[in-house]
């Protein structure tokens, strides 16, 4: 007999002992592939459908789905990479199977390879058999294509080495333990501890960090999960953001996965030749590993219930003090108990707990008091490639762009994508005019009156990764701070006040719409062109320190029939401010009334009214009292006393909420609405709409223009009390 | 031949085996015996390259035992609770066994299976543990290892068995050379197959000698002198290592060799005298009380 014959009957042995993983994973994808795709195909081919090309789209889309990179088939395989990573090395866990193996004249590493390649033979025979045996029915059903032999080429290495890693974490877990049940908890933690950790530090970030913003990409930066890797290629391999695409390629991902594969692998073949045979019933098999990796434990629950209890307390610190020290002690029971099986023996350790939470306690006042002054900080220069930022006050966030690829995305996600300003100079210049982060708090909460705007900035590193920052800006003086961002070219070439060109030249325009807050105004096709060169003129002309304190006069929609869907009409919604004068002046010229005005003949009552919700909450809600007898109510009738009382009078509808935070009717509690005459329906751009959206429309005023007759009349009722003028 | 120079083996803070040296010489039955907890299993375990040392070196026929080569290839363990594949039956060890060692006798096997009356084909779960002992046994004599080490085998077996074990072990030794090395807490067990004898005690050798050595250097003889007088002179002369002495008939256990003693017996005045055998279990005591040692309070019968 030959080496390799000797190895080959090894090989056979040892597959007797793994047949019922053979045939589990055998049956598994035997169910996956042919076994789906022959009842989900002959289902539809058996369906009525109304038209045959609609069936077999369906039949291509089930087939195709089958053998491209499927989530669903990423966790099956998941699976069963812990499988065969813990039963294959399970019998270190067992005194007689240790003492039986490790007897014979067998080397570890002879040992370890034999159950290594047996473990990859099986899960590649078992696969890729079913994978043709799928194919072989798509075939017959008429539905596989020369293409998808390639995508399922692709998704097989995909995962295989998917497979791979899983099954070598959960290999290395078995080799750090001593019994199953410990193997997948320390599978567990290999898996997702430094995904924990990573969570728990932005969480801290975002708590503390008044500048700090997370969006959850961060996790996929994950280095240790094969998980994470491959989330992240599903959720933006297909992106349409190119920034997003070079992060998570499938080639990328790939090879992330293998590197992790034979990093897991490798430890794994080493702590096997290590590990003492007489580590089986211990719930760590290296002595030296339990103290770390406590240590690692308690730090994570500790700073998880640190912050829970501070966040479900009211941001209280004294609770989350309470919170770290009730979870590490909380966690030392469970390891001690893992440990030990002992509840006496977590009596011991008490040093080591001490530390653990001292190290929680110190990690948890860095982020509360920022010592270091990590808040306020921005990603140095040299290390950013590109800035974006959404300047507030200027769109309306209703527009959505339409990609390369024929899709359409919310026009915020394309400018918060897209948008790089490379002037990175003078763009850092513009953002250390933010307040300073440290006593911003104290200094935001003795001077109430102080406003403040937020604003999200993106940092697009050299090494690829997109770093969020809030930072704050006084109201008075954003608009002329920010000033020189909205005049620059990369700015305008992302935000839909100049961007609206696209729409144009995409969609089959139909006309405009005007909208001032109260009535809307249609425009026909022909004076498109115009109002568009009007506007685009605007903006060119504005500055960002007049527009961003200006409320808009109303709003312009350009309307246009979609690429995908002919039956529905989409719209370019753009501000019209008051500095825009061409515009206004076009829309004059067009009879439109460009500004809203009440008009007192439409206006049936005014009424106002005024709530004591403090009382309510106390009273009416315990006691079941109606609101009412906490109102007090006044209703105008008089039409000359109506007409009076409009004149400044403001619709409350979105087009105003869109800007800054002007106050209007502040420092009162007074609601006031008005019922208004119905008017006709009408029917315009193929839509219905209703004369008159609201019979009772809410108005608002600016803060000195409110009149005083609506307080003084009020001041004159007991609550409860209701009167007609 | 198989040599341990001062091997330590601890587990946390208990000190399994302490500085223990022992010699195996190939041919002969080496016995080792010990109380529970005494180490044995430890040892046997180091030697079948189960476990590693923590100190010392163990060779087999001039080579070092190293766990990362796993077990000796001239060597098969049979642990004193054996492993067999769930749901498998004794063609299944036969063929697994034939695969790891090379040598293995499947023709010996099958055979000696029909003669012990083991069924090849029943599930080896469904056998009574002295059965299962009784495979155990067998698979390791038929791998045709040099050494076979048996860690308190004989335990689970009925007398007839275990005398039709002894009789194999002994064809096997005289056929091929196999070195057996048992371990038991029994003496009485090893007595008539031991060829050398090693006690351990908490962890270390306490004695270490050749079976038959011990047995020709101490006599146990039973006696009745004529007078006080000669008796004196007789305990002055001998090498005495115990006496007993109920009404006139003394019994004493002596040093020295069967033909000396005759002698010296043939020169005193007694009535009568008789030199009789020592079982092993005797001589452990004679010997160890030398040493300072209780061995009725080690060894549990």
């Amino acid at each position: 007999m030959t080496l390799k014959s000797l190895y080959l009957t090894d090989i056979l042995e040892n597959l007797k002992r793994r047949a019922w993983i053979f045939w589990g994973s055998f049956l598994l994808f035997f169910c996956t592939y042919p076994g789906f795709l022959l009842l989900n195909l002959n289902r539809i081919k058996n369906s009525s459908y109304s038209e045959e090309t609609v069936k077999w789209e369906q039949l291509r889309n089930v087939t195709q789905a089958m053998f491209e990179v499927n989530p669903v088939i990423v966790c099956l395989i998941i699976l069963v990479g812990i499988l065969f990573g813990i039963q294959g090395f399970s019998y270190l866990h067992d005194k007689k199977q240790v003492n039986f193996y490790h007897s014979q004249p067998v080397k570890r590493d002879r040992r370890f390879w034999l159950i290594e390649s047996n473990g990859i033979g099986i899960f590649l025979f078992t696969y890729l058999v079913n994978l043709i045996l799928g194919m072989i029915v798509a075939t017959g059903y008429g539905c596989f294509e020369t293409g998808l032999f390639v995508m399922a080429a692709k998704a097989f290495f995909l995962y295989f080495v998917i497979f791979l890693a899983i099954c070598h974490i959960s290999m290395l877990a078995v080799m750090l333990t001593g019994n199953t049940l410990v193997s997948l908890l320390m599978a567990g933690v290999l898996l997702f501890y430094e995904l924990a950790f990573r969570g728990i530090w932005l969480l801290y970030q975002d708590t503390f960090l008044l500048t700090y913003r997370t969006t959850g990409r961060e996790l996929l930066e994950s280095i240790t999960s094969p998980i994470m890797k491959v989330w992240g290629y599903f959720l933006y391999a297909n992106s349409r953001f190119p920034w997003e695409q070079e992060l998570f390629t499938y080639t990328g991902t790939v090879a992330a996965v293998t590197v992790q594969a034979v990093v897991f692998g490798g430890i794994a073949w080493l702590l096997y030749k290590k590990r003492a045979s007489e580590a089986y019933g211990k719930s760590i098999s290296f002595i030296r590993m339990k103290e770390p990796l406590r240590v690692m434990l308690l730090l994570l629950s500790g700073l998880g219930g640190a912050l829970l209890f501070y966040a479900v307390a009211g941001e209280s610190i004294v609770f989350g003090i309470l919170g770290a020290v009730f979870t590490v002690f909380l966690g030392h029971v469970v390891i001690q108990l893992i440990y030990e099986v002992d509840l006496r023996a977590v009596k011991k350790k008490g040093i080591t707990v001490m530390l653990s939470l001292a190290a929680t306690l110190i990690i948890c006042t860095i982020f509360y008091w920022d010592p270091f002054g990590m808040d306020g900080r921005l990603p140095a220069m040299s290390t950013v490639d590109s800035v974006g930022i959404n300047l507030p006050g200027v769109v309306t966030g209703q527009n959505q762009w339409v990609m390369e690829d024929g899709q359409e995305i919310w026009a915020e996600h394309y400018a918060d994508n897209m948008m790089h300003l490379t002037q990175v100079e003078q763009v850092y210049e513009i953002l250390q005019k933010a307040e300073e982060v440290k006593g911003f708090r104290k200094q935001k909460n003795e001077n109430p009156q102080k406003t403040y705007t937020l604003i999200d900035v993106a940092f697009y590193k050299k090494n690829g990764k997109k770093v969020i920052r809030n930072l704050y800006f006084q109201e008075e003086e954003i608009g002329k701070v920010l000033s020189p961002i909205y005049l620059m070219e990369e700015y305008r070439a992302v935000t839909d006040q100049t961007a609206i060109e696209g729409f144009l030249e995409k969609y089959q325009i139909k006309g405009a719409e005007y909208f001032n807050g109260l009535n809307s105004f249609v425009l026909e096709k022909e004076k498109v062109k115009a109002l568009y060169e009007a506007y685009r003129k605007d903006v060119e002309e504005s500055h960002y320190e007049e527009i961003y304190y200006q409320i808009p006069v109303g709003k312009l929609s350009f309307k246009g029939i979609g690429l995908r869907n002919p039956d529905y009409t989409n719209s370019w919604e753009v501000l019209i401010f008051p500095g825009f004068e061409r515009t206004i002046a076009l829309l004059q010229k067009l009879s439109v009334s460009w500004r809203a005005e009440f008009d007192s003949e439409f206006v049936d009552e005014i009424e106002v009214l005024t709530i004591s919700y403090t009382d309510y909450e106390v009273w009416g809600r315990t006691s079941y009292r109606d609101k009412d007898e906490f109102t007090k109510r006044v209703h105008y009738k008089n039409r000359d006393e109506i007409k009076q009382l409009l004149t400044n009078a403001l619709p409350r509808d979105n087009v105003y909420w869109t800007q800054g935070s002007t106050p209007y009717n502040s420092g009162t509690d007074l609601e006031i609405s008005v019922t208004r005459k119905q008017l006709e329906d009408e029917e315009y751009f193929g839509e219905y709409y209703q004369g008159d959206r609201s019979i009772i429309t809410e108005i608002i005023y600016r803060e000195d223009e409110l009149p005083k007759t609506f307080e003084e009349d009020l001041e004159a009722l007991s609550w409860g009390e209701e009167k007609t003028k | 031949m198989i040599i341990l120079e001062n091997v330590t083996k601890s587990f946390e803070e208990i000190k399994a085996v302490d500085q223990v040296s022992l010699s195996m010489e190939e041919g002969s039955v080496f016995g080792l015996i010990g109380t529970n907890g005494a180490g044995k299993t430890t040892l046997l375990s180091m030697l079948a390259g189960i476990i590693k040392p923590e100190s010392g070196k163990i060779t087999i026929d001039g080579k070092e035992v190293d766990i990362r080569q796993g077990g000796d290839s001239n060597l098969y363990f049979i642990p004193d609770e054996p492993y067999f594949f769930r749901n498998g039956n004794a063609m299944d060890m036969e063929k697994y066994l034939s695969s790891v060692y090379r040598e293995f006798s499947a023709e010996e096997f099958y055979d000696y299976l029909e003669k012990f009356g083991l069924d090849k084909k029943r599930k080896i779960a469904t056998f009574s543990k002295g059965m299962q002992k009784q495979l155990a046994i067998l698979c390791g004599l038929c791998s045709y290892t040099k050494y076979l080490v048996c860690d308190e085998t004989f335990d689970g077996l009925d007398p007839v068995m275990r005398q039709g074990i002894k009789a194999i072990f002994a064809a096997h030794m005289e056929q091929r050379g196999l070195t057996p090395i048992i371990a038991s807490h029994n003496l009485r067990e090893l007595e008539d197959i031991c060829d050398h004898v090693g006690l351990l005690h908490k962890g270390g050798v306490i004695l270490s000698k050749d079976l038959l050595d011990m047995k020709c250097n101490i006599q146990k003889v039973q006696c009745v002198f004529k007078d006080q007088q000669e008796e004196e002179k007789a305990m002055k002369a001998l090498e005495l290592l115990q006496s007993e002495k109920r009404g006139l008939l003394s019994t004493l256990t002596v040093r020295g060799s069967r033909e000396e003693i005759q002698e010296k017996f043939k020169e005193w005045n007694t009535i009568f005298f008789e030199i009789l055998p020592l079982s092993l279990e005797e001589i452990f005591i004679s010997e160890t009380e030398v040493i300072g040692y209780d061995i009725k309070k080690l060894i549990l019968n």
